[in-house]
């Protein structure tokens, strides 16, 4: 379980998330939803430490922060190992091919050997659609296998917990299809994964269970049900209904 | 006619070996050192350390704002005056390397501040500590980016050399200079230290080529 209390972020003293309480049981999807600006990718960068938050704690595992204190920096790699991040913006390394972006982690940081880490890297690159791809730079790809290769590249550090921060949000309807069948794929393995995302039928289709967060705060955490059903909030259903026109 | 080409003819080898004894490994050790002391300096400059950064700054500084030849006069003839000798080898790799390495280290800062955040952010989410993402992401991107750069300060260079000439070394100009005075025939004479400085430069230019095509494979076209 992924658990986080009281965590708060400020950028140039506005604060972007305030005082969360939240944890994220293993094995099931999350997603998180909001209007831009509402603090969803801090709150998912700051559960993998690319942000770190100035109060409360963390906790996955034997990884515990209390970010009232200095933070190890050996600790916070040990945390990063766990927690699998797939971006909006992909992010893949140019210079290396889609294989070798695979197998950079599970090399590198891992220490694992070329051969294991290469089969690996083959077998997750398949399950991903992009076994004809693998020796191809991410340049020579659109952007779906970009983000599918991606996503590859996250599953090979063996993560506890995979987050995607707006990872259709770049591609156009065609492409996010692509990618959101892949991420179906890991839903129904029992992988645990917290998405951030405007895309609400998508979120209604896979989440266990739905944040709804606006200026840094938690308006609603529930059931996908209760959440496009009955939360009874003016600011939700204005949400829903913009969001999802024909619904 | 036939003097002309009978005077560039037996001058063509003494300029040249002056070209191949000092230009050339003057130029190549001045700029290895330089690269060193420029990776060091751009690192600096980028970490948090903030009184070497401030010390790195201030060479970059004095040794982008002064003029080349005076450092090497400042080297050469006044370091002594403190009690500082140095042989003319000495002081002119320790003057080129240092203003090499002021200029290069700016080259290599902008290659690494120009790799885009996602980079840095895609590498730290898969576990990698800092040193391990410079070395093994940034660095490669970067090399790309400073290669036309890095290229522009080692052909630089190579030019630069001559004001070696002003601290006792018979380097190309110096020995061009004295058959021009024996002769009296700087035209001559100049044009050919000049023509040699452009195949030394050609052959350069056409590694720079070779070495962007090297980095650059990735690279869609």
């Amino acid at each position: 379980m992924l658990q986080v209390k009281q965590i708060s972020k400020k950028f140039n003293e506005q604060l972007a998330l305030k005082e969360i309480n939240l944890s994220f049981e293993t094995g099931s999807t999350t997603v998180i939803v909001g209007p831009s600006g509402s603090g969803k990718s801090t709150l998912l960068r700051c559960l993998n430490l690319l942000e770190i938050p100035e109060n409360g704690t963390l906790s996955l595992g034997a990884s515990y922060f209390d970010f009232t204190k200095e933070l190890k920096q050996k600790d916070v790699l040990a945390l990063r190992r766990k927690t699998g991040m797939v971006f909006q913006g992909f992010h893949l390394f140019p210079h290396l091919t889609i294989l070798k972006n695979v197998m950079e982690g599970p090399v590198y940081v891992r220490k694992e050997s070329k051969v294991t880490a290469e089969n690996k890297a083959r077998a997750l690159l398949k399950k991903v659609g992009l076994a004809e791809k693998v020796d191809r730079y991410p340049d020579e790809l659109s952007g779906g296998q970009q983000q599918r290769a991606a996503i590859a590249r996250a599953l090979a550090m063996n993560p506890e917990f995979l987050l995607f921060d707006e990872p259709t949000s770049a591609l156009d309807p065609e492409l996010e299809a692509e990618v959101l069948s892949v991420l179906r794929g890991l839903v129904e393995e029992g992988n645990s994964l917290i998405i951030v995302t405007h895309n609400l039928a998508f979120a209604r289709e896979v989440a266990d269970r739905i944040l709804f967060l606006e200026n840094g705060e938690i308006l609603f955490e529930g059931t996908p049900e209760l959440f496009f059903q009955g939360s009874g909030s003016k600011r939700i259903e204005g949400f829903i209904s913009a969001m999802l026109p024909n619904k | 006619m036939s003097e002309t080409i009978e005077l560039l003819v037996t001058s063509f080898w003494p300029i040249l070996k002056a070209g191949l004894l000092i230009t050339i490994p003057l130029t190549l050790i001045a700029f290895t050192l330089g690269l060193l002391i420029a990776v060091v300096t751009a690192l600096v400059r980028l970490s948090k350390l903030r009184v070497l950064k401030f010390f790195f700054a201030g060479y970059v500084w004095i040794f982008r704002g002064t003029p080349l030849l005076v450092q090497l006069f400042i080297v050469f003839f006044g370091l002594p005056k403190a009690g500082i000798e140095f042989s003319a080898w000495a002081a002119a790799i320790i003057t080129f390397s240092l203003n090499v390495g002021a200029y290069s280290s700016e080259s290599i800062r902008s290659a690494i501040l120009a790799i885009p955040r996602g980079q840095w952010e895609a590498a730290y989410s898969i576990g990698m500590s800092k040193g391990m993402v410079l070395w093994r992401i940034i660095a490669p991107q970067a090399l790309r980016i400073s290669v036309p750069p890095l290229s522009n300060t080692f052909i630089g260079l190579v030019k630069d050399t001559s004001l070696a000439s002003s601290i006792t070394i018979v380097e190309m100009f110096m020995v061009g200079q004295q058959i021009a005075s024996r002769t009296y025939e700087p035209l001559l004479l100049y044009s050919l230290v000049a023509a040699i400085y452009l195949v030394f430069c050609t052959f350069l230019t056409v590694l720079q080529g070779k070495l962007e095509i090297a980095t650059s494979k990735h690279i869609r076209k």
